[in-house]
């Protein structure tokens, strides 16, 4: 019941907060942007149900005993998918609808539904041509492994290319830098490649002084140097699941087993 | 690997020991309910929103999950990525040579 009203609801809300804020656009947007996201979310939860319910189904269970996965498949191929590329190339519309306050419809297209490859080129495309300084060029920037595989490796490296000029010497450039640095180490680089890549990777290192991306880059470095057996154990501060703070430092005089893991 | 570290916790609850994590969960509604499913006890960083691209395990490089050090009581890195059995013999190993020294008294 609240796959469908919580969308619903959003429309309603997306429909009212533009006539209260007196047209603020800004607002606009984030209203229908939070609505897409529901709608997305939904339609996930929905085709995960579906699948279930096909597993769930005494055709599917006989068909898998009896070692069928032809007809299996048959049946799980029925179940609805979520659309990727439609609510893809509406995010875009979306978008084009938002003109300067649009850039978070067209980073959403280029990330959370860039199944597509037509999705991936229509999102670049209009990156380019008006998110390239946009804040939501960050939030692309933050997992654009999706984006990448669609679009392929030169599009992709000409768009970073592109984010580079625009943002001079901003956060965005050193993660385009990044960026266009592992995708020229991807594969089987030649030497100049190879040489080409570092080079950014120094450069990025220095833009983003600081941040985590400095950190991101320095860490095979920092493995070799800080973490090896033997060595002072580096400490870590951050917080806990109940958003504690606290550092690993407190636990000096304690043997400490020091588990990087997750339920996923 | 979580009922071996849940036994583990569970048999040096008296102990100068801890198990720390590290959790790449990106979504915490899913861990509090996998914890209590798990029997969780131990207390761990959260790596953030991003899950396995969080901040922590981005600067420490680490690639593979789960990975592992063991610390002594001086906050030296004794032993890395070892599972199961070894890791019960590195904990206890370190243990037995910080009651040798003395710490802790």
């Amino acid at each position: 019941m609240n796959r469908i009203l919580t969308p619903l609801a959003l429309l309603a809300l997306g429909a009212w907060l533009p006539a209260q804020a007196g047209g603020d656009a800004a607002a606009a947007a984030k209203a229908a942007y939070d609505m897409l996201v529901a709608e997305w979310t939904a339609e996930q939860a929905a085709a995960r149900a579906a699948m279930k319910q096909v597993a769930d189904s005494a055709e599917y269970k006989a068909a898998r005993d009896a070692k069928d996965n032809d007809t299996a498949r048959a049946l799980m191929a029925k179940a609805k998918r979520a659309d990727a590329k439609a609510l893809g190339l509406r995010a875009l519309a979306l978008a084009d609808q938002h003109g300067a306050h649009g850039g978070r419809f067209a980073a959403y297209a280029a990330t959370a539904l860039v199944a597509d490859k037509e999705v991936a080129a229509a999102a670049a495309e209009r990156l380019e041509r008006s998110y390239l300084t946009d804040p939501s060029m960050l939030t692309v920037l933050a997992s654009p492994m999706g984006l990448f595989s669609a679009l392929g490796t030169e599009p992709a490296k000409a768009l970073l290319g592109k984010v580079e000029t625009a943002n001079g010497d901003g956060i965005a450039t050193a993660w385009a830098k990044y960026w266009r640095a592992i995708l020229l180490q991807r594969g089987k680089p030649t030497d100049e490649q190879k040489a080409e890549a570092e080079g950014l990777l120094a450069a990025a290192e220095k833009l983003a002084a600081g941040t985590e991306l400095a950190d991101r880059i320095a860490a095979p470095r920092f493995q070799k140097e800080r973490l090896q057996i033997g060595m002072e154990v580096p400490d870590i501060r951050g917080e806990d699941m109940d958003g504690v703070e606290f550092a690993l430092s407190d636990y000096r005089g304690k043997v400490v087993v020091l588990d990087y893991w997750g339920f996923w | 690997m979580i009922p071996h570290e849940r036994s583990l916790v569970e048999r040096l609850k008296d102990k100068p020991f801890a198990l720390l994590g590290v959790n790449s969960d990106a979504d915490k509604v899913y861990y509090e309910s996998e914890k209590a499913q798990n029997g969780v006890s131990w207390r761990s960083f959260w790596n953030g929103p991003k899950g396995t691209q969080g901040p922590i395990s981005g600067k420490w490089n680490v690639r593979g999950w789960p990975t592992i050090y063991v610390v002594d009581h001086k906050g030296v890195i004794r032993f890395m990525n070892v599972r199961g059995e070894a890791m019960d013999t590195a904990v206890d190993q370190l243990l037995a040579e910080m009651t040798a020294d003395g710490a802790g008294k």
